[in-house]
């Protein structure tokens, strides 16, 4: 089921409905049942698939916990974590590997034949396999770290790992926060109802109108030859793709967040204007903060050796307990970190690009952080990152790596800005798309710093008037509803769900 | 102050959600409503106040055509002894201060040349402008033998690029294309036409594509909203107002000059060198095309409003030079109709400015009237007329 749909809307009230008159133990079954059906109306082939990753970590944490030796216990752990890296594999980079091995062996036999064997079969990607791979591989490893005590109960277990609004996208919840809120009976609260409705309004508008409306923009312009674009409109398309891809994966997680509230259920945020950020490190503090801070705890604070104090609460804070590393040593983490950041957004070389891209650009914003000890003015070091952090989105909606090598090799062509004299003509530039797309994505920052400048330096001012904040909520709900039950068509579904 | 604070209690919040759920549901059928009860579609809303569009069809036969498919099977299925086509844009079927009895041009050219055992076929898209027209005449060209053609050059359309999907798809058919990828504009069309199909394709692809649930369910809820309610129609009218309201936000801006000193001329959004050029291209590979094709072809400078000048002057002088060069060259036959319709048959447009302008473009029934009785005679004469090369 996807969130921008009627079906949704439909099967989300009977759920809530439900929800809150039944008792404890029904109520887990319910959100059990639900989930399923959630995740069946888009595929229903893949639900054993999603319970043979839930039993495998269900059993490997209770067989840990029982596990009397600190080997024994690792030794389970490892598996459980291999069990469900080769299904994501299998299912998610086996063809891409094949394919990789085929084009190997026709560079090394020098032909562009088959060179013996073809794929005898074709791979579906399960819908949000490496969300759901990624939340019960962090509950079997923080169960071997002692973070937390195994969940003897299964349903209780399968709610956390397949509660539906999460399930395909995210945010990537961590046991710790989720479990005992699920097993625990809320209070039925009224600002919850309607923080959460807002939520889902709010989702809905940045995936239905802004997403899917700049998706237009951007599909066009993607889709012109390179040759006839020039930097300017590179940069722009940059910019747009950016814009889409914030709006439908915030959009997404706002709709996941409101759901949950409107259950009693606090989700962690996800996004905190990350286009807003001063440099690359705060942007990633910012940008699907579920996944960077999965990343940092389960894969990057391990590679560097870093040793882990306390496990991050919300996906945000973190206590180090710091050792001295060599820089070398943490330079290598954070690149290995980066390139398979880059590879489980898909089995393409264009996102490993992307992620050493972004690996680039934290290393020398690290070197310069400890070598130049110049204030940098605000608005510049926001503008330099947001510039960088939008080019680095060149790769990741480019078709390929060759795609990707036109688009820089114009972008960085500086002559390439500028319009050739034979063509002459009122403005200096070289524009080649439709002025809409310059108009939008000048349109979309302005809006955003507003937005943000509304949220962090105006709203604070009234926060003890409570009613304020209150009628406010009911504005934004009552402009955007009708916007939302206009433009909610099936026209896409959300960018992450192939991730 | 005292009221404020009394408001933080708990059971304000909940008569504030409460307030919130019903307030948007109130907000969401006020709006419904009311866009159920516009009397114009949003679709003739870019056509100017009180202009509609009228594709009526013929008794003898289908007038206006959309597809290229279907135009060229009614090519093929018809047995008049001589077949024109009629390539424009919106001002051939948009009429202002519409009136009973009121007809657009192709349709009263068609009623004119059907009495004289021929056909004519009429495409026109809203701001279809020249590579366009080179797509749609290279796939009728090459597909099929026509006894001439017929093309209105409108200086404002010089500024388009992107090909429609609809026009795009013609570039599917191995004829066409392969007579496009002769020439370097029709290899840039191929190129422009590949983008629009892929863009589309890309959009399907994340689509679902299979009838799953989910969309067996959306399917059957969205038909049992239409057919109750008409839903689906309201909300497809409500998207098009919004897209609108946008549209007219950018023409705010674009005509802020315009508007502060209430002077139309000064709303130009200058055309860009390399589109003009792009388009200039196009239509001497069209009319090249047609001259190897032997095709007579007449093209005819677009009716304006004769009491303000929409265009830049110089440019617009230019441009008729080019295109008067062009046909000779490639002996079709050049006609200025630019001032055969006098202004008071333009209808009006609101561009957002403050005030009401004279819509350049489209015209009441009686500019039809006259715009399809010069058509008709020039068509006539290129009956007899055989191509002189220059």
């Amino acid at each position: 089921m996807i969130f921008n749909s009627l079906t949704f809307i439909i099967f989300l009230l009977f759920v809530v409905i439900l929800y809150w008159f039944l008792p404890r133990n029904p109520r887990i079954w319910l959100l059990v049942i639900s989930s399923i059906i959630f995740y069946g109306f888009w595929d229903y082939r893949f639900i054993p698939l999603l319970f043979l990753s839930i039993i495998i970590d269900y059993f490997a944490a209770i067989y840990m916990e029982i596990g009397r030796s600190s080997k024994k216990r690792t030794r389970i752990m490892i598996a459980a974590i291999l069990s469900n890296l080769i299904i994501l594999s299998i299912f998610k980079y086996l063809i891409f590997f094949m394919q990789q091995a085929i084009g190997l062996a026709q560079f090394f036999t020098g032909t562009s034949e088959p060179v013996g064997f073809s794929f005898p079969f074709h791979i579906i990607l399960p819908l949000g396999i490496s969300f759901y791979t990624f939340q019960s591989m962090s509950y079997t490893i923080d169960v071997w770290r002692g973070h937390i005590k195994a969940e003897r109960e299964f349903k209780l277990f399968t709610a956390y790992v397949i509660f539906f609004p999460q399930l395909v996208a995210g945010p990537i919840l961590r046991a710790g926060e989720i479990i005992w809120q699920l097993d625990k009976r809320p209070n039925f609260v009224w600002a919850n109802l309607g923080e959460g409705l807002n939520r889902i309004i709010i989702g809905l508008f940045l995936k239905v109108f802004l997403a899917d409306n700049l998706a237009k923009l951007v599909n066009t312009g993607f889709a012109i030859a390179p040759s006839q674009l020039g930097g300017v409109d590179i940069l722009t398309l940059a910019f747009l793709f950016g814009f889409q891809i914030y709006f439908d994966f915030a959009g997404y997680s706002q709709i996941a967040i409101g759901c949950a509230k409107i259950m009693g259920i606090k989700f962690p945020e996800n996004f905190n204007f990350p286009y807003l950020a001063h440099n690359p490190r705060e942007f990633w503090k910012k940008w699907h903060i579920s996944l960077s801070s999965w990343i940092r705890d389960y894969l990057y604070l391990p590679l560097f050796k870093e040793n882990i104090q306390q496990n991050s609460l919300n996906g945000i804070e973190i206590k180090l307990k710091r050792t001295r590393i060599s820089t070398t040593r943490g330079i290598l983490a954070l690149w290995i970190t980066w390139m398979i950041m880059g590879f489980w957004h898909g089995a393409n070389w264009t996102f490993v690009l992307w992620g050493i891209w972004h690996a680039a650009i934290i290393t020398i914003y690290r070197i310069l952080e400890k070598t130049i000890k110049v204030k940098v003015w605000t608005f510049i070091s926001w503008g330099l990152t947001l510039i960088l952090v939008m080019i680095g989105w060149i790769p990741f909606r480019a078709v390929n790596l060759q795609h990707s090598y036109n688009l820089f090799e114009r972008l960085f062509n500086f002559n390439t800005w500028l319009k050739p004299d034979h063509l002459g003509g009122q403005f200096p530039l070289w524009l080649g798309l439709h002025r809409d797309s310059y108009y939008a994505a000048a349109g979309t920052l302005i809006a955003m710093i507003l937005i943000w400048f509304l949220k962090e330096h105006v709203f604070p001012k009234y926060k003890k008037y409570p009613i304020i904040s209150y009628v406010t909520q009911i504005l934004i709900f009552v402009t955007l509803l009708p916007i939302v039950y206009l433009f909610l068509r099936q026209t896409s579904q959300f960018i992450y769900f192939q991730f | 102050m005292v009221f404020f604070i009394k408001m933080q209690f708990y059971s304000t919040i909940k008569i504030l959600v409460i307030a919130q759920i019903l307030l948007g549901l109130f907000s969401l059928f006020l709006v419904l409503f009311w866009i159920n009860s516009r009397a114009t579609s949003v679709n003739d809303a870019g056509l100017g106040h009180n202009t509609e569009k009228r594709m009526d069809s013929h008794k003898q036969g289908k007038v206006f055509y959309s597809s290229l498919t279907k135009i060229l099977k009614a090519h093929h299925d018809s047995n008049k002894k001589k077949k024109y086509y009629w390539l424009g844009a919106s001002q051939l079927y948009a009429i202002n201060d519409f009136k009973y009895g009121d007809r657009a041009a192709p349709y009263i050219v068609f009623d004119n040349l059907d009495r004289i055992g021929s056909r004519l076929y009429t495409i026109s898209y809203p701001n279809a402008y020249p590579a366009e027209h080179l797509i749609i005449a290279t796939h009728i060209l090459t597909n099929t033998k026509i006894d001439g053609l017929v093309i209105g050059a409108v200086y404002d359309d010089m500024r388009e690029r992107n090909v429609r999907y609809e026009i795009a798809n013609a570039v599917k058919n191995i004829n066409t294309r392969g007579v496009l990828n002769k020439s370097k504009i029709g290899k840039k069309l191929v190129a422009d036409s590949d983008a629009a199909l892929r863009s589309k394709e890309f959009l399907s692809e994340n689509k679902i594509t299979n009838l799953n649930l989910m969309k067996r369910s959306e399917n059957a809820i969205i038909r049992l909203l239409e057919t109750s309610f008409k839903a689906e129609t309201i909300r497809s009218e409500g998207r098009g107002l919004i897209t609108l309201q946008i549209i007219r936000l950018r023409q705010f801006i674009e005509g802020l000059r315009a508007r502060y000193t209430r002077d139309i001329s000064n709303y130009r959004y200058p055309i860009p060198n390399n589109q003009y050029q792009y388009n200039l291209n196009a239509w001497e590979e069209l009319l090249k095309l047609a001259y190897i094709k032997e095709t007579p072809v007449l093209v005819y400078i677009a009716p304006r409003p004769t009491d303000f000048f929409p265009y830049d002057p110089i440019k617009y002088e230019e441009y008729k030079k080019s295109i008067f060069k062009l046909t000779q060259y490639y002996g079709a036959t050049y006609i200025n109709l630019e001032n055969l319709i006098l202004s008071k048959y333009f209808g009006h447009v609101d561009t957002n400015f403050g005030f009401l302008v004279r819509d350049p473009f489209h015209i009441q029934g009686v500019g039809h009237s006259l715009l399809a009785r010069e058509i008709t005679k020039e068509i006539k004469k290129l009956e007899g007329n055989s191509i002189i090369i220059k």
